[in-house]
C-alpha cells in the first residue's frame, strides 16, 4: 500500500510530440482513482510512465517516499491489468497465477498461499485446475485479476481492463473490482474511456485532455461542478446541452437570451458568477438533458424559464425517455431526459422547461465555467 | 566455439568470484568478459599455439581453455598465485562448457536448420543425432528484443516451455530469441498467437525491456521448419509497419498486409496520393482519420463507433457524409469503405522505411 505522487510530469516523443503535459497529482493511499477521458488525451501513457513502461521525460514521480523515475518496472512494486488478459493457454488456472512469482523464485508454499488466497477472493477457487479454454470472458479476467494479486502490489494498475469485455459482462466486472478494492485496501490507478465506469468506480476522477489535467473531482463534483465545457460535455449520458446565449438584463433579472427564447437566470445562480462583466456578454450556456422537463406541473411553476419546441424524433428507453427537440436560436437538437409517461410524441410542437437552478455557463471563448461552487 | 549467453553468464559469475580484473578473451582476441569492454589484443603466437600452458606477457597471465576454438583468460599480475588462479579459472570453464554442451549442440542444431545451413541427409542425420523428431506439428515464436537481454528473455522462456522436452529454446542473435513449440493435438493457432499475447504480457511485467513477437504457421516437418521462422520474422516485419500499435503479430492474420507490403513503393505511393493529396490535406486530418479507423475496427457500426470517440452519432454521420461529397466513397458502404482501407494501408506502406526496427 502506498500513495503515489505526480510532480510536473511530462512525456515528450522524439519530434517534440508532447503527450502528457505538466501532470501533477496525489493519489493518497488507498484510493481509487480514474484517469479518463477521449483516445490520444494521454491517460494510457501517464499510466505506462508510472509503471515504468515509458520513460519519464521531465518531472518526478514517487511511489510511497521514493522516487522512481530511474527505477525498473518490476522493482516497482505494481501490478498492471491490461485490456488483453493474456493467458497461457497451455497452462492451468493455478499454474497462470503463479508464474510471475515463479520466475521471482518465491518459494513453493508462498507461491500456493498466495495463489489459493486471490483465489478465493475473486471466487475462482473452483477453476484453479482449469485450463483458459475452458473459461468464460469474465473468468478469465478474474485469473488475470489473480495474477496481479498473487503479487501483492503496493499499487494496482489498471488499462481498459474491461473493454474486451461484452456490455452486461462489464457492468458486472465493474462491481467486482470495486469490491476488490475495498477488500484489498490497496491504491488502484483505473483508466478508461468510458465514463460510466469512471463515475461508478472512482474515489476521485482524472478528466485529461490533449495531455493536460482538466480536473480531478469526486464524480459527484464532475457532474455538478464541472470547470469547464470539456469536462461539461464529456461527462454525463447524454451529454450536456449547450447554447450560445446573450446574457440580458432586464428590470431587476437577467435573461439568457437565445434566438426567440428567453431564459431568466435565478438570483441564487447569479450571485454564483465570478464576475459580473459577463452582464450584456455573449456566453456558453449549459443544461443537462434530466433538467429539461414537459410535465404540467413543473411548466405552470417555472415560465420565466420556457421555450417552445418542436419534437424531432422520441426515444423510449423503458425507465426514461429521450426527446430529440428543434428550437429557435440552437443549431441541431436539445436533449430533454423525461419520465417514461410522457405524451410528447414526433412532430408535436410542445414547451419545454429548464430547471434554471442547474444552468451551467462558460466563457464563450476561453470555455472555463463563470460560476463559483 | 560458439558460446551461448547462458554459458557467458555463468562464467561471469565465476570470475566475478575472483578479486582481480580477469578478462575472458575469444580466440580471436575480442574482450567477451567484461561486456562493456569492446577492447581487442593481440594475442601472442606462442599461447595461440599451446593455449592450455599458462604464459606471463606484458605483467599479465594468460591461459586458453581446451578445444580447437579456445577461450583465453587474462589476469593482471604475474606471480605464480596469480598463474594457479588462471589455471584454475581455465579449469572450471572447461568443465562448464562440457557440461552444457549436449545442449548447446541440440541448440546448435536447431539454428542451423532455422538458418537453412543444413538440408537433405545432413539435416536428418542432424536429428537422428540429437533426437529430433522428423515429423512433428511444429511452429516458431519469434522474440525481437530491442534492448540486448536475452538472459531475461531465455529465463522467461524457459518457465514457459512444456516440461516433457518437446519444446526448444534457441538463441539466435543477440536480438532475437526462438520458442520452437511442439504443438499438441489439441492445439490450435489461435493457441499460438494467445501464447505470444500472455508472453509479451510476462515482458511487460518482468522486465523493463519491450518486445516484438512474431508467430509463424504450424509446419509437420523438421525440413518446414526454417519457413516458419521465415514466416515469424515476416510477421514482425509487416505488423510492425501496419499494426503500429501492437507487438504480438500472428503470420495468417496478416493476409491484407503481407499482400500491400509486397506492392512496389512507387506504386504504393502513387494509389495513396490518389485519396491523400494537397486537395484532401484539410479534409483528413488527425481527428477525422482517428474517427475513420474507429468506424472500420468497429466493423462500418455508427452507433458503436460514435459511442467510442465520445461523438453524437448525427457527427459521426456528418463526417463520413463530408468524406463522400469531396472524395466520392461513401464509407458506410463495404466496397468503398475496403478501397479507401487499402489506400490508407498504402499510404503506410509510403511512408515506411522497411528495415529500421532491424
Amino acid at each position: 500500500m502506498a500513495s503515489v505522487t505526480l510532480k510536473g510530469i511530462y512525456k515528450i516523443y522524439p519530434g517534440a510530440v508532447t503527450a502528457v503535459s505538466d501532470f501533477n497529482l496525489d493519489i493518497e493511499d488507498k484510493e481509487f482513482i480514474v484517469l479518463v477521458g477521449p483516445s490520444g488525451c494521454g491517460k494510457s501513457t501517464t499510466l505506462r510512465m508510472v509503471a515504468g513502461l515509458e520513460e519519464i521525460s521531465e518531472g518526478e514521480l514517487y511511489i510511497g517516499d521514493r522516487l522512481v523515475n530511474d527505477v525498473a518496472p518490476k522493482d516497482r512494486d505494481i501490478a498492471m491489468v491490461f485490456q488483453n488478459y493474456a493467458l497461457y493457454p497451455h497452462m492451468t488456472v493455478y499454474d497462470n497465477m503463479a508464474f510471475g512469482l515463479k520466475l521471482r523464485k518465491t518459494p513453493k508454499t508462498e507461491i500456493e498461499r498466495r495463489v489459493k488466497e486471490a483465489a478465493k477472493i475473486l471466487d475462482i477457487e473452483h477453476l484453479l485446475g482449469r485450463k483458459p479454454k475452458a473459461l468464460s470472458g469474465g473468468q478469465r479476467q478474474r485469473v488475470a485479476l489473480g495474477r496481479a494479486i498473487v503479487r501483492e502490489p503496493k499499487v494496482f494498475l489498471m488499462d481498459e481492463p474491461l473493454s474486451n469485455l461484452d456490455a452486461k459482462l462489464r457492468v458486472q466486472m465493474r462491481t467486482e473490482i470495486t469490491k476488490l478494492h475495498q477488500r484489498l485496501q490497496t491504491t488502484f490507478i483505473y483508466v478508461t474511456h468510458d465514463q460510466t465506469e469512471a463515475m461508478t468506480m472512482g474515489s476521485r476522477i482524472v478528466v485529461m485532455k490533449d495531455g493536460f489535467i482538466q480536473q480531478v473531482d469526486t464524480p459527484q463534483n464532475l457532474y455538478d461542478f464541472p470547470v469547464n465545457l470539456f469536462v461539461a460535455g464529456f461527462i454525463g449520458t447524454p451529454q450536456m446541452n449547450f447554447f450560445n446565449v446573450k446574457l440580458v438584463k432586464e428590470g431587476d433579472g437577467v435573461f439568457a437570451q437565445f434566438g426567440a427564447n428567453k431564459i431568466k437566470v435565478p438570483s441564487g445562480k447569479l450571485a454564483k458568477f465570478t464576475s459580473d462583466s459577463y452582464i450584456g456578454k455573449e456566453v456558453t450556456m449549459g443544461i443537462r438533458p434530466e433538467n429539461i422537463h414537459d410535465e404540467e406541473m413543473f411548466l405552470s411553476n417555472a415560465s420565466e424559464a420556457t421555450i417552445d419546441v418542436n419534437v424531432e424524433i422520441v426515444e423510449l428507453m423503458g425507465s426514461e425517455t429521450y426527446l430529440y427537440l428543434k428550437t429557435d436560436g440552437k443549431d441541431g437538437n436539445i436533449v430533454a431526459r423525461v419520465d417514461p409517461r410522457s405524451t410528447a410524441r414526433t412532430g408535436d410542437k410542445i414547451k419545454v422547461a429548464f430547471d434554471a437552478n442547474r444552468l451551467h455557463f462558460f466563457d464563450l471563448d476561453k470555455e472555463n465555467t463563470l460560476l463559483d461552487r | 566455439m560458439y558460446l551461448d549467453h547462458r554459458v557467458i553468464a555463468k562464467i561471469a559469475r565465476i570470475l566475478s568470484k575472483i578479486n582481480m580484473n580477469v578478462m575472458l578473451l575469444d580466440n580471436s582476441g575480442h574482450v567477451i568478459l567484461p561486456e562493456d569492454n569492446n577492447r581487442e589484443f593481440t594475442l601472442p603466437e606462442s599461447l595461440r599455439n599451446n593455449p592450455t600452458q599458462s604464459l606471463v606477457y606484458g605483467g599479465f597471465t594468460l591461459i586458453g581453455t581446451e578445444g580447437t576454438q579456445p577461450l583465453f583468460l587474462c589476469l593482471p599480475g604475474d606471480s605464480p598465485d596469480v598463474s594457479s588462479c588462471a589455471v584454475l579459472c581455465a579449469e572450471l570453464i572447461n568443465m562448464l562448457t562440457k557440461v552444457d554442451l549436449p545442449h548447446a549442440d541440440k541448440e546448435q542444431s536447431y539454428r542451423s536448420i532455422l538458418r537453412e545451413e543444413v538440408e537433405g541427409a545432413e539435416l536428418e542425420s542432424i536429428a537422428l543425432e540429437h533426437n529430433i523428431p522428423l515429423e512433428r506439428n511444429r511452429c516458431v515464436i519469434l522474440l525481437h528484443l530491442s534492448n540486448v537481454d536475452t538472459e531475461a528473455a531465455l529465463t522467461i522462456l524457459e518457465n514457459v516451455v512444456l516440461e516433457n522436452g518437446s519444446d526448444i529454446v534457441v538463441e539466435i542473435d543477440r536480438h532475437t530469441v526462438v520458442l520452437i513449440r511442439a504443438m499438441e493435438e489439441q492445439e490450435d493457432y489461435d493457441e499460438m498467437e494467445q501464447l505470444g499475447l500472455a508472453i509479451e504480457s510476462t515482458f511487460v511485467n518482468e522486465t523493463s525491456y519491450p518486445v516484438y513477437i512474431g508467430i509463424g504457421e504450424p509446419k509437420k516437418t523438421l525440413t518446414q521448419l526454417a519457413d516458419s521462422f521465415r514466416e515469424a520474422r515476416r510477421a514482425i516485419d509487416v505488423g510492425r509497419v501496419y499494426r503500429a500499435e501492437s507487438h504480438v503479430f500472428a503470420y495468417r492474420k496478416l493476409i491484407l498486409e503481407r499482400f500491400l507490403a509486397d506492392v512496389p513503393l512507387e506504386m504504393s505511393q502513387r494509389y495513396n496520393a490518389m485519396m491523400f493529396n494537397r486537395k484532401t490535406v484539410r479534409l483528413f486530418n488527425e481527428e477525422m482519420l482517428h474517427t475513420i479507423e474507429k468506424f472500420f475496427e468497429n466493423s462500418l457500426n455508427l452507433s458503436e463507433t460514435a459511442r467510442q470517440i465520445y461523438i453524437h452519432r448525427n457527427t459521426l454521420v456528418y463526417r463520413l457524409d463530408k468524406v463522400q461529397r469531396i472524395i466520392g466513397l461513401d464509407l458506410r458502404a463495404f466496397d468503398d469503405a475496403v478501397t479507401f482501407k487499402m489506400m490508407m494501408l498504402l499510404g503506410k506502406n509510403a511512408n515506411n522505411d522497411r528495415n529500421k526496427w532491424r
